[in-house]
């Protein structure tokens, strides 16, 4: 339970801190590096970009929620949700 | 173009399969509540309602016309749903705790459980969605008649085609018949409806696959290079840097609120939320989902600019496009996706806005008037249910004419952004309900209230371009011709468009208001009380806040209301679990507040205030023990007390174990102790046996008497050899888990005649005499006979060989009572010394004076055996001299 403890911490900073990195990601002055102009015959980079992010972000949820999930199953008490 | 018969024929055999899994959804549901439509997956696949037929038509026409820019819609709700850890989990967790029943709901019962706030946010719930009910109606309708235009379906969505106002009609007719049949079978404790889930669901799926398919051939067949997929290409797609100012921003602001207050989504993500897991997974999937269905929203867009004649509405491209290559079944399959959309946002939507008209308007107004019918519970809850089918035909038909009256202008067209616009408003009082205890219910209407207006007048009406209540002039010059108040540049504030505009006022005003109102004020004590329950609901909940709140109230009443409003057999089982409560005639606090709460979860935290107050005749809440409750001290005592909790339990668990090691080795030593009894006593026989044999075999020349005499005592000793074996086999047979027995019916009286009978011999020798006093007439009990007359044998046998009086004499009396056959076997010798009294029932014990060698095993195999026909036996307490034991065993009632 101990050597736990400090995941949890661990745990709980990502998942606060996993939707304003996806904000910060997604909107300006971030997005301007990769909103120029296109050259001809090229996908857009913004759209790799955009769509590459969002994948990025779901996988980390993905991951954070299988950790979290892992901690609260071991932990009877904590079922209820309580932090 | 397909024949109309053959859509229509597929529409309705695709609802048919809606109504199937609605159907055996509901029915599974009710046998087992926590199957798999209470899995994470169908939770997460509820949850994508969020896309309608304007995700599914419209973001291709975004894709077309602004390029990126439909993307934002998707990730504000990603964003909101990867950090439910910060917002999401504490919503999501009130709802489930106290079974909040709608957005309204949630929001009235934080603040005081006001009704006015309630009823407000229902009333701006419903204008600013019946726009959007018509959007979808109008969808199916336009796409019907794409695929079965005459002239092919790139004529029909090239020109602009009068609408078809008798699909719509029949559809809004065939969508009410199904929210009613399956979203207001029942007032049910949480609002939940699994059927309708379930049905959705699957509409989710086939909307998925629908567009992931009809994506994925475009991408294969149409887009080729790079070069040649984006000739076309929009120039917000080639050079985006214009794309990402204030109005990304405030897209992803607008959606992710959205997602959170729009009613059909607070229906599936917090009323139909189950478990913590639910939401966990959904934080993940449902971004997933998101990010599917927009994965091939460039490639459709870009070949419908490449292929479609110009002119064509890019909202009609994910239809246009397959039927313009001949490719049938991958336009119905589109047309299917788009029907499926359309469908489930109306079904929600009209179930989540049923609830809040009946539970905030018209509950409120039947009860301020004295409406609700009297009398039977019956009558009551006939009454919510028709109010609540009522209002779906009320507000599917408002959408209904709502689109037959905007029929000639572009007014729906934007409607999407401008309805979310409008239903955000509530998040201010929202989020400020979750975290901040100052809010009072003042703030929050004021707030509210200024939202919507400001919403009304600077977004919704100038929608209409002059044709609803504000005029072209006013639109175009502002109020009374004051410049100041133009409702696209109020303030003159002319930097934005008219939709990060009305955002940014009503969002500003809407939160300075709150604030600024709510600082004017104390809360009241109930609203103070609320914020406690909701802003620390992941606290560890103390007795002691059941204390806040004193009241008043008789048993009677408050059955009386139950009764009425959630039926007699649930409010039987609330008054059960407070059984001994319900013989006092005041009701303890507790009971109150758990009649309200179960109200709530059925008519809304506001009405069912507002029910339990009628028979509440002395309230106070204790604004100190509020104070002291929110307070520092008060956490942290409610954390060591749990702690002390903990470690009461831990002590516990360790008395328990040391208690049964206790047991353990007393009865290892008793196991030694029987074990080296039975070696003796098997060996004593041995010894005989061998002895006497080995005296036959040496002396061959033994007279004929004393042969016999030698091999009658190896005979005798054999027997006891052979029933000390049965006895210790007996033993082990009836552990548990061992053989089961043959169950007859039978009558007791039998096996005792026949145990009596076995005795007889017995008892002659020892010179006692066995007298019946009574017999049970016409009891028949349930088990195996020979095992139960094996228990009277064995405790006749007792009381004839352990009687040391001079004449002995057994009493047996039999008889029933109520469900039980009794047996008493009475005997007049020296009876049980009080310290034996436990113990001769414990396996391995033998008596302290025993004068007959047994091994101490008849007894403990009695007793099994008459546990295994679910009866006792024990000793009776009287002091009559002797020892009696009695039988009891359950009769068995054909």
């Amino acid at each position: 339970m101990a050597s736990e403890e400090p995941d949890r911490q661990g745990l709980r900073d990502a998942a606060t801190i996993l939707p304003f990195a996806a904000a910060a990601l997604l909107a300006p002055p971030l997005i301007w590096i990769f909103a120029g102009p296109t050259e001809p015959g090229r996908v857009p980079l913004i759209v790799i970009y955009i769509f590459g992010i969002w994948a990025v972000i779901i996988l980390a949820a993905f991951l954070l929620a299988r950790r979290i999930g892992r901690l609260t199953d071991h932990d009877p008490q904590r079922r209820d949700g309580g932090p | 173009m397909l024949p109309a018969n053959l859509v229509v024929l597929v529409c309705l055999a695709y609802v048919a399969v809606l109504f199937v899994v609605a159907f055996v959804g509901d029915r599974r549901a009710r046998k087992n509540p926590a199957g798999w439509l209470s899995s994470p997956l169908v939770y997460t696949l509820s949850i994508s309602i969020y896309c309608t037929s304007w995700t599914f038509f419209g973001s291709v026409g975004s894709a077309a016309k602004n390029g990126l820019e439909f993307a934002t819609i998707y990730l504000g709700p990603t964003i909101v749903f990867v950090g439910w850890w910060i917002f999401l989990r504490k919503l999501v967790t009130i709802g489930r705790t106290y079974h909040t029943t709608s957005i309204a709901d949630l929001i009235s019962a934080r603040f005081g459980k006001n009704p006015a706030l309630g009823a407000m946010i229902t009333v701006l719930a419903l204008v600013a969605i019946t726009p959007y009910i018509a959007l979808q109606l109008k969808a199916i309708s336009a796409s019907f008649q794409v695929i079965t235009f005459p002239a092919g379906a790139v004529a029909a969505a090239a020109g602009s085609l009068e609408p078809d106002f008798a699909i719509a009609f029949w559809l809004a007719a065939g969508l009410c018949v199904f929210s009613i049949i399956f979203g207001v079978r029942n007032i049910d404790v949480n609002e939940r409806h699994h059927g309708v889930i379930a049905a959705i669901a699957l509409e989710a799926l086939v909307k998925l696959v629908a567009f992931l398919v009809v994506g994925l051939w475009v991408y294969l067949a149409l887009s080729g290079t790079p070069e040649e997929m984006f000739r076309n290409a929009p120039v917000s797609l080639l050079n985006p840097q214009q794309s990402f100012g204030e109005r990304w921003v405030a897209l992803c602001f607008l959606s992710g609120a959205a997602v959170i207050c729009l009613p059909r989504q607070f229906q599936v993500t917090v009323v139909e939320n189950s478990s913590e897991e639910q939401l966990r997974t959904a934080s993940w999937m449902f971004p997933l989902y998101l990010f599917l269905i927009n994965l091939f929203v460039i490639p459709i867009a870009m070949a419908g600019l490449n292929f479609l004649p110009e002119g064509t509405d890019p909202d009609l491209f994910v239809l246009a496009l397959p039927m313009a290559e001949g490719q049938g079944s991958l336009g119905l399959l589109a047309f299917l996706g788009g029907f499926s959309s359309a469908t489930s946002m109306v079904i929600v939507s009209s179930i989540a806005l049923s609830t809040m008209i009946s539970n905030h308007i018209i509950m409120p107004i039947a009860m301020r008037f004295s409406m609700v019918p009297t009398g039977s519970s019956q009558n009551v809850r006939s009454f919510i249910l028709v109010t609540r089918r009522l209002s779906i035909i009320f507000i599917v038909f408002l959408g209904f004419v709502y689109f037959w009256i905007s029929r000639t202008s572009d007014a729906l067209a934007s409607i999407g952004l401008i309805s979310f616009c409008g239903l955000i408003q509530p998040l201010p009082a929202l989020v400020a309900g979750l975290y901040w205890r100052r809010a009072t219910h003042g703030g929050a209407i004021a707030g509210l209230g200024a939202g919507f207006l400001i919403w009304c007048y600077t977004l919704f009406l100038p929608s209409f371009e002059g044709a609803f209540v504000l005029s072209s002039d006013v639109i175009e010059h502002g109020l009374f011709g004051w410049s100041w108040l133009r409702p696209h540049a109020l303030f003159g504030l002319e930097a934005f468009d008219p939709l990060v505009h009305a955002l940014f006022w009503s969002m500003a005003v809407n939160s300075a208001l709150l604030i600024g109102v709510s600082l004017l004020r104390e809360p009241t004590p109930l609203t103070r009380f609320q914020a406690t329950l909701f802003i620390d609901i992941f606290r560890r909940q103390t007795e002691s806040e059941l204390g806040v709140i004193r009241r008043t109230a008789r048993v009677s009443d408050l059955r009386q209301i139950a009764d009425r409003i959630l039926g007699p057999s649930e409010a039987v089982q609330l008054f059960e679990h407070g059984a001994a409560a319900e013989k006092a005639v005041i009701a303890s606090d507790e009971l109150i507040s758990q009649v309200e709460q179960r109200l709530a979860a059925n008519v809304g935290a506001a009405s069912a205030r507002s029910l339990v107050s009628r028979v509440v005749t002395d309230e106070t809440i204790s604004v100190d023990e509020l104070k002291r409750l929110a307070g520092e001290a008060e956490q942290i005592r409610a954390y060591s007390a749990e702690l002390e909790r903990k470690s009461r339990q831990i002590e516990a668990t360790a008395a328990e174990l040391a208690e049964a090691n206790e047991r353990l080795r007393e009865i290892d030593v008793r196991k030694d102790e029987f074990l080296s009894q039975v070696s003796h006593e098997v060996r004593t026989p041995m010894t005989s046996i061998r002895s006497f044999s080995e005296i036959l075999l040496n002396n061959r020349d033994l007279d004929e008497t004393r042969k016999l005499h030698f091999l009658g005592i190896i005979q005798s000793e054999s027997f006891r050899l052979t029933r000390l074996l049965d006895g210790i086999l007996d033993m082990n047979l009836m552990e548990p888990g061992m053989q089961p027995w043959e169950a007859t019916s039978f009558d007791p009286e039998d096996a005792l005649d026949q145990a009596i009978a076995t005795c007889e011999p017995l008892a002659r020798a020892a010179g006692a005499s066995i007298i019946r006093r009574r017999r049970a007439r016409n009891a028949r009990i349930m088990g195996s006979r020979d095992q139960l007359a094996q228990v009277f044998i064995n405790l006749i046998s007792n009381s004839i060989k352990h009687n040391s009086n001079a004449e002995p004499e057994i009493a047996i009396s039999g008889g029933t009572r109520k469900t039980v056959y009794e047996l008493r076997i009475a005997d007049n010798g020296q009876g049980i010394p009080e310290r034996d009294r436990d113990q001769i029932f414990q396996k391995f014990y033998r008596g302290q004076q025993t004068r007959h060698r047994g091994v101490g095993l008849g007894l403990p195999i009695s007793r099994q055996i008459v546990e295994r026909f679910g009866g006792e036996l024990g000793l009776s307490d009287a002091k009559i001299g002797g020892a009696e034991f009695i039988v009891r065993l359950p009769l068995h009632q054909p």
